[in-house]
């Protein structure tokens, strides 16, 4: 495998692509399992369905037609937002780290001085990466073709290779972005969370801009709606995958041109931003204290990208409230009646627990930002933070430093712990509590005060409760990749348990047992009551990081 | 045959920070070119610039002839490179680091890798992860040399290698030489440059101040010294001696601290006389030892 540039990128990558390949064909295969109970509920579903208007449907992106079928349901299930994410969150990786890895390791200044032009090796890196990706896709493929028979979903051949090729267009899009924004930036975190933003706006975007009047101009602009556009699961891949993959090769260049006349190795950044204070000044004595302990350090080394984090949050937060109305006014009493016929099952994976409320404000909003792609983000964040706390110092080398200061172990993880805390509820409140404050009077969104507490206490709690387990993975292991690794698929089944113990009797007892049910409960995060349920994620979290603390006792640091 | 490295005019700015400001510099094939400098002088800027890792501002480079920016593959093809700050692939044995980056030469290069390893004493076999700081650096120098390039740029080379490797080192380096080869290192230490180059290079606050053959410099450099007597000795006797700048008594009592310029010769067989028990020399940092340098070039 070290025979070319390709070859050592895909041989560095050997573990992680094990771990993304596994995690495809599990989820796959859970869902393709779950098929025949969603079939034997689907006559009634159906016939409602039908008597709905038409206009009310399409903004729900359901066809009555084909909804019930497996179609229908492995559409919603995989590809319309748990198969995109991972994708896309696997694409935006590997895309910045294809433009930026080798200067974030040190390694460049050997690289760029071999005999191999600047292009050549980056266009390695990225033909490495559409492999890699293409390996994730190919799980679903493959799950799809071989359920297919066996749970007689009937789907045809053409439309679930045409799903995956569309699917894997998206990926290859959002990832040539990370990869341009990374070669322009010179650093591979600044492209990944620059795509993953424009890649979360755009699923937005596309899912309002059908309700939405005002967002109408949005409908055919965004790489989402490209994506599904033409049907590829019905017809097969068409021109605007094409397309997709088009604009990708088109990001790519671009991205190989500008790093042809980068200086490696002195990286750009996107303008600062600074919230009501002037440079110099203020900022010295600020800095001097969160320079004062290892928490506060921790929080002022990621001020940055924590400033970026809690503008996209409340961009984010501001734009669903906003459309906030017009759903509402869209639906009314057969909307409701709709989401309670629902498939619960399909429900589920999104995890809208109680179909009953998802029509009011508080569910609504929850199942876009408490329970999806807000948590999403978040999680992201706390795990990424946790896996990094010690085990990244740890592979950097800055451990040795900072232990060997008069810093005692215990209180090196705690402080890391603290800091985690302090960052994820600085974003949740900024990002996400300040402008549900401000709006929520606004658009008369009937969520109680209690539930306002509980929904983003609960969140931050929720997320430093898996942040911790990365901490705690890292403090054992040593090993961020690990760390991450393991704290994603205790959050995914985590998930997917609440999800599912909602409607599938055999679960419901492992339901209680899902800190996503303490966080959510029977409704959702914003219904939830306030009691033993924060108290009990706080606990956890708690436990994990006394694991944490005596993880890092026990091991010999750095080996 | 062109010449190894040709500057004109180069410079480089960071914004509005200097890195290397209009560096004319000429380094002959054949020679060892010591490229001397404090920490944070521009050494490092001006070496990433000739390899095409940092575009210059203004002016330009000619490596082996052909066009720093240009040319860069070709050029790439004929040099071996140590990097100042060695980061490597911590996943792969320093085997298969080297297999790869020959590889990526297109070129075989194993026997000349068992060779240089054997000689610097390196385990080629275990993690990068797992090796020491100097263990790393082994790893840089037996990539840089591998395929016999004509032309070395090695940035603080030495950094990290106990004495008995530094000599190791320096010898392969003399021999590089001795072949024809050419090699430009940089540092900030003046007895290895003095040991292995046959002309420096001194760079301070981003310009070249002064470029002299080894002899030369070692005629100008001042160096601290202190000799430790038997007995009490007047410092005044090694006032009037050739080249002796400074002498006071020492704080001990039984020593003299002296400044000299250039050659030993003189204050030796002064001090001679009187029952020498040690002589202390004292590296000294880099702006005291060039102050002779510096003096001229400002003047």
């Amino acid at each position: 495998m070290t025979r070319s540039v390709f070859g050592h990128t895909l041989w560095e990558r050997r573990r992680a692509m094990v771990g993304w390949t596994l995690g495809g064909v599990a989820l796959a295969a859970f869902l393709v399992v779950f098929y025949p109970t969603l079939r034997d509920g689907a006559a009634e579903f159906q016939q409602l369905l039908e008597q709905l208007p038409s206009g009310m449907l399409d903004a729900m992106g359901i066809d009555p037609a084909t909804f019930v079928t497996a179609k229908g349901y492995v559409e919603a299930e995989l590809y319309n937002l748990l198969g995109p994410v991972l994708v896309i969150i696997y694409a935006v990786q590997l895309g910045g780290a294809a433009a930026a890895k080798e200067e974030h390791d040190g390694t460049a200044d050997l690289v760029f001085t071999l005999p191999i032009s600047r292009a050549s090796v980056l266009v390695q890196k990225v033909a490495a990466g559409a492999v890699l990706l293409a390996l994730l896709v190919a799980t679903f493929l493959v799950v799809l073709l071989a359920g297919d028979p066996l749970y007689g979903m009937g789907l045809r051949v053409v439309g679930i290779v045409g799903i995956n090729v569309a699917l894997y267009s998206l990926g290859v899009f959002f990832g040539s972005l990370a990869f341009a924004a990374a070669a322009w930036s010179g650093r591979k975190g600044l492209g990944a969370g620059l795509a993953g933003v424009v890649a979360m706006l755009s699923f937005l975007l596309d899912g309002f801009a059908q309700i939405v009047d005002w967002l109408g101009w949005a409908d055919r602009i965004t790489p989402f709606d490209w994506y599904l556009r033409g049907d590829p699961l019905s017809n097969g891949a068409g021109p605007w995958q094409l397309f997709l993959i088009g604009l990708a090769l088109v990001l790519v260049a671009a991205g190989t041109v500008v790093f042809e006349s980068r200086d490696i190795g002195v990286a750009r950044n996107l303008p600062r931003l600074r919230f009501g204070r002037r440079r110099g000044t203020a900022s010295t004595s600020s800095s001097s204290w969160m320079l004062g302990h290892v928490w506060s350090w921790s929080v002022w080394i990621r001020r940055r990208s924590l400033r970026w984090w809690i503008v996209s949050m409340a961009a984010f937060t501001s734009l669903i409230l906003s459309v906030y109305p017009s759903v509402r006014d869209l639906g009314g009493d057969q909307f409701g009646q709709l989401i309670e016929a629902y498939p619960t099952e399909l429900l589920a994976v999104f995890g809208i627990t109680d179909p009953a409320s998802a029509l009011e404000g508080p569910g609504l909003v929850s199942s876009r930002i408490h329970g999806s792609i807000g948590l999403v983000a978040v999680l992201v964040l706390g795990i990424g933070f946790g896996a990094r706390a010690i085990a990244g110092e740890e592979r950097a080398g800055t451990i040795d430093l900072v232990l060997t200061g008069p810093v005692r172990r215990g209180r090196f993880v705690i402080d890391k712990a603290i800091g985690l805390v302090a960052t994820v509820t600085v974003v949740v409140a900024a990002g996400i509590l300040a402008p549900m404050l401000v709006g929520a009077p606004l658009v008369d969104l009937g969520v109680t005060a209690e539930g306002m507490i509980a929904g983003n206490l609960g969140m931050i709690l929720l997320v430093v409760l898996y942040g911790s387990l990365a901490l705690a993975a890292g403090a054992w292991t040593g090993r961020p990749g690990i760390a991450t690794g393991i704290a994603t698929v205790a959050a995914v089944a985590g998930h997917l348990v609440n999800g599912f113990g909602a409607f599938v009797d055999w679960l419901a007892p492992a339901r209680r047992w899902s800190p996503f049910y303490w966080y959510a409960g029977p409704k959702n995060p914003l219904s939830q009551e306030l009691g033993w349920q924060q108290p009990l994620l706080a606990a956890v979290a708690l436990l994990l990081v006394v694991v944490a603390v005596v993880g890092l006792q026990r091991r010999d640091v750095g080996v | 045959m062109p010449p190894a490295i040709v500057a004109e005019g180069l410079t480089k700015y960071y914004g509005d920070t200097p890195g290397i400001i209009d560096l004319d510099l000429q380094v002959e094939r054949g020679e060892v070119f010591g490229f001397l400098g404090a920490n944070g002088a521009g050494k490092t800027t001006t070496i990433r610039t000739l390899l095409d890792l940092l575009h210059p501002t203004a002016g330009r480079a000619r490596i082996l002839g052909m066009d720093s920016h240009r040319d860069a593959v070709a050029i790439h093809a004929r040099i071996g490179h140590i990097p100042g700050d060695v980061t490597m692939y911590e996943e792969m044995t320093g085997r298969e680091l080297c297999r790869y980056f020959a590889n990526l030469r297109g070129i075989d290069t194993g026997p000349e890798v068992e060779r240089l390893a054997e000689r610097l004493d390196l385990d080629l076999d275990r993690r990068i992860g797992a090796y020491s700081s100097g263990n790393r650096q082994k790893v840089a120098i037996v990539q840089a040399f591998m395929h016999r390039p004509e032309l070395l740029i090695l940035d603080e080379p030495s950094t990290g290698l106990d004495p008995l490797m530094q000599q190791e080192f320096y010898a392969m380096v003399r021999e590089a030489r001795d072949e024809g080869r050419t090699v430009f290192l940089s540092s900030h230490i003046l007895p290895e440059v003095e040991r292995v180059a046959d002309r420096v290079g001194v760079v301070r606050a981003s310009r070249l101040v002064a470029v002299e053959t080894v002899e030369g410099l070692k005629a100008k450099a001042r160096r601290h010294i202190q000799i430790v007597f038997s007995h009490r000795v007047d410092p005044g006797t090694f006032a009037a001696v050739d080249g002796v700048l400074e002498a006071h008594p020492s704080h001990d009592g039984h020593g003299v601290d002296l400044v000299v310029e250039g050659s030993l010769e003189g204050v030796m067989r002064v001090a001679s006389g009187f029952g020498v028990e040690n002589v202390i020399s004292h590296e000294g940092d880099l702006e005291d030892a060039f102050l002779a340098l510096y003096n001229d070039h400002d003047a």
